[in-house]
């Protein structure tokens, strides 16, 4: 599968999302980067965006124009409007919690933000400098209008996740409306499914891969941060949502009643406070070098995140192989860990504790789920393999384009046609 | 589309989590701590008052009727008026009074206490709903528990009457034993069971008797001779 060759010319990918850039850290901004820079071996590649970087304000903070990142034309779109948190909390409070109308869904699209109508413009625009658009995160303004303008085009990376947005009514016939979409997991897809109430829709189960460098040195990161007993890491934003408090006490208990010497690094901006315990240690925001040898280092992983629609830092881990404690509460999560019986998961605190004590005490376990991690890695999110299915999906829609045209009745005689007919 | 599902080495994840739920189940056999039964307790209250775990009906018809028992607050409520057009008029002229109104009181914190509260009863609806839920599955639970109570019951009752029974016949048989005459009446008793009559009735103990006797036996031809 992943030995296939593209056999069809270059194309001319539109690669559309919220925000873009090298010091954008959102996940889903992040794999667009990273599948456009890949794709951008084998396509031509361009990014419209908007201008925002923060994705709760929306602020303009990057210019409005054409500029290049990493090799790759990115196109910047202002936002109308930034967002107005107190508005945004009413409409949301209206929209999830009391009966409405799509207007107000609608309504609550513009509210959320980045709103930017210029984006959507240029998108109807200039639709024939484009063949395929490939459209991130469905619950953006931009995803709902620019798939809705431009359906026969489009492909959808949804990353939904199991909350309350995808089960507004708008997106029902939505997800009916692009030609392909490209799920980050089963789990993924099956809900959407459910959702559209079809199972029709085309597309694949792809993902993401991740950029493992050759050798990650652990020492460099134990030397730096001064960590001398064994850890166990989290990698993310240190966030509420991320299911980070429950984390700091499952953890804190795990400690004060089996007195084990385990630490817990946590690595990645933060917004919360972190909780102030001798075992828990913030290592901030890492460069990804050292990220890596912070993971090189671990134990093993934990994803406390109740929603994901594809955790990129657990298939990191285990492209080095090393295994992963999830939340089991996250249909996803739980889903890979099976799959590819490379982590364990909790639903409680008693889950969580055997199974840290477990990872921890079983070193022959450990290294047993590490490398099926690193097998699964390998055999479905190496870059090859992620390259090779999006190659797949766009030639397979491109094909289907191409019957079209050929099937298309010929354009009907014009008047000179006619009156020439009719003379001779 | 290949399908995710490795099975490597000899590591079943499924395994492994059954041995944790094993190992949890074992130690939860043993006393709780104070702390683990008040978690326990709400981890109950949780999922009472988890509406979507009862997937109930009524709940969501109630929800939908929301406006039918419950107040509708917004910004906009105070300036509303539901006379038609003459409606929207005054609707306007109170929207342009209202920097006058704000000179005697702020109405912001009325609305947003009253917006809160809307939600409140809200949530109350459904936690009593929830909770009544919860208290009619305890019912019925316990009616089930009362009726399996009366036939255990009835069937001990039973089994004591039927071992007084019992014991008095042991009682009765070991008398009959241990007494002088028990082995005639042994003998005696020998020849057939008088709570059973075999097959063939009274013919074959008829025959029985014939065989017994050194003539042959026609004991009815010698009554009748």
């Amino acid at each position: 599968m992943a030995g296939e060759k593209k056999t069809f010319p270059p194309l001319r990918l539109a690669f559309v999302v919220q925000r873009y850039g090298e010091e954008v850290n959102g996940g889903a901004e992040y794999h667009c980067r990273l599948v456009a820079e890949h794709l951008a071996k084998h396509h031509r590649v361009e990014v419209l965006t908007s201008c925002a970087k923060d994705y709760i304000t929306w602020h303009n903070e990057l210019p409005a124009d054409l500029s290049v990142v990493n090799g790759i034309p990115v196109r910047r779109f202002r936002v109308k409007r930034p967002r107005d948190t107190e508005r945004f909390g009413r409409i949301s409070q209206e929209v999830f919690r009391a009966p409405h109308r799509e207007q107000d869904e609608l309504r609550w699209l513009e509210e959320q933000g980045p709103y930017s109508p210029r984006l959507v413009r240029y998108l109807r625009k200039n639709r024939d400098r484009y063949d395929y658009f490939i459209f991130f995160s469905y619950r953006y303004y931009h995803s709902y209008h620019g798939v809705g303008a431009l359906a026969d085009r489009a492909l959808l990376v949804p990353t939904a996740e199991k909350d309350e947005v995808v089960h507004l009514k708008i997106f029902k016939p939505f997800f009916l409306l692009p030609r392909a979409i490209v799920f980050n997991s089963i789990e993924e897809r099956q809900m959407i499914w459910s959702v559209a109430e079809s199972q029709e829709l085309k597309g694949e189960v792809v993902g993401v891969g991740a950029e493992v460098p050759s050798r990650p040195s652990p020492e460099v990161f134990l030397r730096r941060h001064a960590i001398q007993d064994r850890y166990a890491i989290f990698i993310g934003r240190v966030d509420e949502n991320k299911g980070c408090r429950q984390l700091f006490h499952f953890f804190r208990r795990y400690k004060e009643e089996t007195g084990s010497a385990l630490r817990l690094v946590l690595v990645g901006g933060k917004t919360m406070e972190i909780l102030d315990h001798p075992a828990i240690y913030y290592a901030g925001f890492l460069s990804e070098e050292e990220k890596w040898s912070a993971l090189a280092g671990a134990e093993f992983l934990i994803m406390p995140s109740e929603l994901e629609s594809l955790s990129m830092v657990t298939l990191e881990a285990w492209s080095l192989a090393k295994p992963v404690l999830a939340n089991g509460l996250c249909d996803v999560l739980r889903g890979q860990c099976r799959r590819s019986n490379a982590g364990l998961y909790y639903t409680s605190y008693y889950e969580f504790r055997e199974a840290v004590a477990l990872l921890e005490e079983d070193r022959s376990l450990c290294e047993g789920l590490g490398r099926n991690g690193q097998r699964f890695y390998h055999d479905h999110y190496r870059w090859e393999v992620i390259e090779e299915k999006y190659n797949r999906l766009l030639e397979m829609l491109m094909n289907e384009d191409r019957a079209a045209s050929a099937v298309r009745a010929p354009a009907p005689p014009g008047f000179f046609d006619r009156w020439r007919q009719r003379t001779s | 589309m290949s399908t995710f599902s490795i099975k490597g080495s000899d590591i079943d994840v499924e395994a492994v989590m059954a041995t944790i739920r094993a190992r949890i189940e074992e130690k939860r056999k043993g006393l709780y701590t104070e702390e683990e039964v008040r978690e326990i307790a709400e981890m109950k209250l949780d999922s009472v008052l988890d509406a979507s775990q009862f997937n109930s009906d009524f709940v969501a018809a109630f929800r939908a009727r929301n406006e039918q028992w419950n107040f509708t607050f917004g910004p906009e409520t105070i300036y509303q008026s539901s006379r038609g057009f003459a409606g929207r008029l005054i609707r306007l002229a109170r929207r342009l009074l209202n920097p006058v109104l704000k000179l005697f009181f702020n109405p912001g914190p009325i609305g947003g206490a009253l917006e809160r509260q809307a939600d409140l009863n809200r949530y109350y609806v459904s936690l009593l709903h929830n909770m009544a839920v919860e208290l009619t599955k305890m019912n019925l639970e316990l009616t089930n528990l009362k009726a399996r109570l009366r036939a255990t019951g009835a069937k001990v009752e039973f089994q004591t009457s039927r071992e007084k029974v019992l014991e008095d016949l042991t009682v009765s048989r070991d008398e009959a034993t241990s007494g002088p005459e028990a082995s005639v009446r042994r003998r005696a008793r020998s020849g057939r069971r008088p709570w059973r009559r075999r097959r063939g009735g009274r013919e074959n103990d008829e025959k029985r008797q014939a065989e017994r006797k050194p003539n042959g036996g026609n004991s009815g031809g010698e009554k009748s001779g």
